[in-house]
């Protein structure tokens, strides 16, 4: 059957439930006795389902793909995600300070700090970029966002509420609601802020968290304990790996995250881009031993706050898998 | 972000702040992967299928959350891990910790249509890049067809719905063309 430009506009309407009253019911009557047109809806429904997975992975690989670091997936990544890149590919992130790291991500944070009406009345799909727009105002702006939150949680379930019962609320040109729609975004931006800052705050330098008994005992233990992957053995291939983690205030690791950054051939020179890929599944096996041993370690001493109280705090270190020098471990901060 | 935020953004058609706030769940799940037999790789290639998955879900209105939504990413994580598993002929159990035990049906999940839907991924990459753009747009982004009209340049609203209707009867066509010959190949086999 070729099925006319009419009808396929009917299955569009009938999947996006926008038929209503006698069209519906006139519809789903001509449905039922029409085989051809039920395949077709069903050929049509997936295809369309189709076409939204492929977008939706693309959106999916766009967030995971920034700067490498879904472990720190926050806005501040796509700001300093590239600078944070070329940082961890070239050995200048050695000189890079933890702290200069946590800086810019506050930084990165109060960026996305709301403000009041200017940003409401630009479209939606533009408002994130409005936000930057107002970092200078940002200082000032921490005292609105939190009656702002208390307003944002009483309001809750009212605004999925209203989604679901508009199942095509993205086609909705009511302004009323668009507003209404654009007011919450703001909100749940300001509760965002207001949880980092949080956080953020209690992440506090009084103590960083360390191994116990120091750096050098954590030095022994990578060179007791961190096995040379056999097949990066084989190939003669060196590696670095930076792993990312949250010591807890318990002393145990969470979020851990591994990234080679480096490697090398037997000669210590760097391989090319096109051996890199060859050899993705080494730098996996480098990353695997490298979360593998954070894993093991025995428990931490927490980083504490100005109180003396245990807190979560982040923390980088360096592997070095060397087939000359043996494992070694460094730490920046 | 709670889990009722999480689920609006995603409604509102704000995914990208969704998906990062559930990318947080991301290494918890991947080393359950990796401690049952996969490697990091296979890992992220189920969770982003499972966000997928979640994301169909929680559009639909008729979803309604029994428990927290990360115990429900991990459940849909469990499941398609353990599909995966089956399929390279393996069932070990799999005890995760705070994770959803969840069914095929409960899911709404079937091979079948996963297999129509990788067909469809076939189709879509032989069709034009405009007939891409057009279903993207009118599907995916819901604009309507005067905005893709004047974004695309057609000269007219008409020739825009002729446009994507005729790329829609090509791609049914050649999804037809396509499982009728796969069927081919089975049977000679």
């Amino acid at each position: 059957m070729r099925a006319d430009l009419h009808t396929m506009e009917q299955v569009d309407l009938y999947l996006q439930g926008k038929m209503t009253g006698e069209q519906l019911r006139q519809f789903e009557n001509t449905l039922a006795a029409n085989p051809e047109l039920q395949s077709l809806v069903t050929d049509q429904q997936l295809l369309i389902q189709t076409v939204n997975r492929k977008a939706l992975m693309a959106e999916i690989h766009a967030v995971a793909g920034i700067g490498g670091a879904p472990w720190y997936a926050n806005p501040f990544v796509a700001v300093t995600g590239a600078a944070l890149v070329i940082g961890g590919v070239s050995t200048l992130i050695y000189f890079m300070s933890a702290d200069a790291e946590n800086e810019t991500s506050v930084l990165a944070n109060e960026q996305t700090t709301p403000v009041d009406s200017p940003a409401l009345t630009g479209n939606q799909t533009s408002s994130d970029n409005t936000y930057y727009a107002y970092q200078d105002s940002a200082a000032g702006t921490e005292d609105q966002a939190e009656p702002a939150f208390s307003h944002q949680s009483a309001n809750t379930n009212p605004v999925t509420d209203h989604v679901s019962a508009n199942s095509n609320i993205q086609t909705d040109n009511n302004p009323a609601d668009r507003l209404v729609v654009q007011a919450n975004d703001a909100t749940d931006q300001a509760s965002d802020v207001v949880d980092t800052k949080d956080t953020e705050n209690r992440v506090s330098k009084n103590r960083i968290a360390s191994y116990p008994k120091g750096d050098l005992a954590l030095k022994e233990f990578i060179k007791d304990n961190m096995r040379f992957p056999g097949t990066a053995r084989e190939k003669k291939i060196s590696g670095n790996v930076k792993v990312k983690f949250l010591v807890t205030p318990e002393g145990t690791r969470t979020s851990i995250e591994a990234s080679c950054f480096n490697m090398r051939d037997e000669n210590d020179k760097p391989l090319s881009s096109a051996q890199v890929v060859l050899n993705q599944k080494i730098a996996n096996l480098f990353e695997r031993e490298a979360e593998r041993i954070v894993r093991i370690m025995p428990i931490w001493i927490p980083a504490t706050d100005s109180q003396g109280n245990a807190v979560l705090a982040p923390v980088e270190l360096y592997f070095n898998f060397s087939l000359k020098d043996g494992n070694s471990v460094y730490r920046l901060d | 972000m709670t889990d009722q935020e999480v689920i609006a953004y995603i409604r509102l058609g704000k995914r990208e702040q969704a998906i990062k706030e559930l990318y947080k769940e991301f290494p918890k799940i991947r080393g359950n992967i990796i401690y049952s037999g996969g490697d990091a790789e296979i890992a992220r290639e189920i969770f982003h299928d499972s966000l997928i998955l979640l994301i169909e879900k929680v559009c639909n209105p008729q979803f309604e959350l029994t428990s927290k939504l990360s115990t429900y990413l991990f459940g849909i994580n469990r499941f398609l891990w353990k599909n995966e598993l089956r399929r390279r002929n393996k069932n070990p159990e799999l005890e995760w910790k705070d994770t959803l035990i969840l069914s095929a049906e409960e899911l709404g999940y079937s091979e079948e249509k996963e297999e129509k839907i990788k067909l469809l991924e076939k189709v879509l990459s032989q069709v034009t890049e405009r007939c891409k753009k057009i279903f993207e747009l009118f599907y995916f982004k819901k604009e309507d067809m005067n905005t893709i009209a004047r974004e695309l340049e057609f000269s007219s609203v008409n020739s825009a719905k002729t446009q994507k209707y005729k790329c829609m009867e090509r791609a049914i066509e050649l999804a037809r063309q396509l499982s009728a010959n796969e069927l081919q190949t089975q049977a000679t086999e």
